[in-house]
């Protein structure tokens, strides 16, 4: 894949992301309700893992320490709001 | 080196790249919070003197923040009526005792009904609910944000207020409670305002039994008085403080302890740039940016969102 190719794969993807990532900070601020919070999270922490396999296939094929490090900020995302959630 | 250093900040020891930030350390991060989760739902136990966290809501605080906000969009306040108290009262013990969240009770009960049955008799009414939250001021927050609870608090067809809060056992967890009921005493005057002021009321407000009518959403009810207005007399009596304590607040401690680890790995990944750009390293890995994005989003939302909530 090119370098003009990545560039625009990052700027589709990180504009998306930049999009979903508003929308969770600003629903998580009011007070919708405490499984919606939870479901944005979830969506946005499985999202955000997605954003790191492209980057892996597209970038760093040889170095898979990319997928897992965002599958850990995934799954730590995912877990602090279940735990949130399940403690109220 | 020492492994402290090491295990925090970047250097050619540890492949220039601190172990906290590294897969491993994530993991571990939720292994703990898990585990955590798991020592506050044993040690969880009404009656434990493990840690001490008291709630302190008080109906004093409720009624004057709420005088402020209306105050400060140029409404008069509200005064505290004792009988209206007495109904927000009814209403929380009721919820508790049939174990229900809503402004309807399952036996179908209207929260006017309980207006009605403290003596109160009324030209317009309106309820607020919350539940959950650690003080006053976060209650009044969280309903000036919800636009049909901010309809109520600040409408100036109420003249009258009354407040509750109580702590019980609610759908299987404990927590505070509040109940706060605006009205208008039933008069001739109140009613033309209330002709006036609320268009969306469907009531025919000469019938000659009452009807009630749900103004904008579910919070708000009116009531059009068809019989002949009686003028209540508002008792201004003395308010209540009601203390909650917890043995355990698990919410606030998984809320802080998720808080200090987000706030963490965004000051490593900063610390990382930094490094990184000082000394000319290359990477291929670490998307450092990315992840700074994300943690710092999520420590906002962390920070800002509450446990309670209102209805």
């Amino acid at each position: 894949m090119s370098n003009k190719k990545i560039t625009h794969l990052h700027f589709h993807w990180g504009m998306l992301f930049f999009a979903i990532g508003l929308a969770f900070g600003s629903i998580m601020s009011f007070q919708s309700s405490q499984i919606t919070q939870f479901l944005i999270a979830l969506i946005f922490a499985i999202f955000y893992f997605f954003w790191g396999v492209i980057h892996y296939f597209a970038v760093t094929k040889k170095h898979p320490h990319t997928v897992v490090e965002y599958l850990g900020l995934s799954f730590l995302i995912i877990v602090i709001a279940y735990l949130m959630f399940l403690s109220r | 080196m020492t492994p402290i250093v090491k295990f925090f900040l970047p250097h050619h020891k540890n492949n220039h790249r601190a172990h906290a930030v590294k897969a491993p350390a994530i993991f571990s991060y939720v292994i703990f919070l898990i585990l955590l989760q798991v020592f506050l739902k044993i040690f969880s136990i009404p009656g434990s003197n493990v840690l001490g966290i008291s709630t302190n809501i008080s109906t004093t605080d409720i009624i004057n923040l709420t005088n402020e906000r209306r105050v400060s969009q140029g409404i008069r306040p509200v005064k505290e009526n004792q009988l209206l108290s007495q109904a927000a009262a009814a209403k929380a013990q009721d919820m508790l005792n049939q174990n229900y969240w809503a402004h309807f009770a399952p036996d179908g009960k209207t929260p006017w009904q309980f207006i009605n049955q403290s003596g109160y008799s009324y030209s317009v009414a309106g309820e607020n609910l919350a539940r959950d939250f650690d003080n006053a001021s976060s209650v009044v927050v969280a309903w000036m944000n919800s636009p049909s609870h901010k309809q109520n608090l600040l409408d100036s067809s109420f003249t009258e207020i009354g407040v509750a809060v109580t702590e019980g056992n609610l759908n299987g967890v404990n927590g505070s409670l509040v109940v706060q009921m605006f009205a208008s005493p039933a008069n001739p005057a109140p009613i033309q305002q209330v002709e006036e002021t609320t268009p969306t009321s469907t009531a025919n407000s000469l019938s000659a039994t009452p009807s009630a009518t749900i103004v904008g959403t579910t919070n708000s009810v009116t009531d059009d008085i068809g019989n002949a207005p009686e003028s209540t007399e508002a008792v201004y009596g003395e308010t209540s403080q009601v203390q909650v304590n917890y043995p355990l607040n698990p919410y606030l401690i998984i809320k802080t302890v998720s808080l200090i680890i987000s706030t963490l790995l965004v000051l490593l990944i900063a610390i990382d740039i930094v490094y990184v750009r000082r000394n000319r390293i290359n990477r291929a890995l670490h998307h450092n940016f990315a992840h700074l994005f994300v943690f710092s989003l999520f420590a906002i939302a962390i920070t800002f969102i509450s446990s309670g909530s209102i209805l």
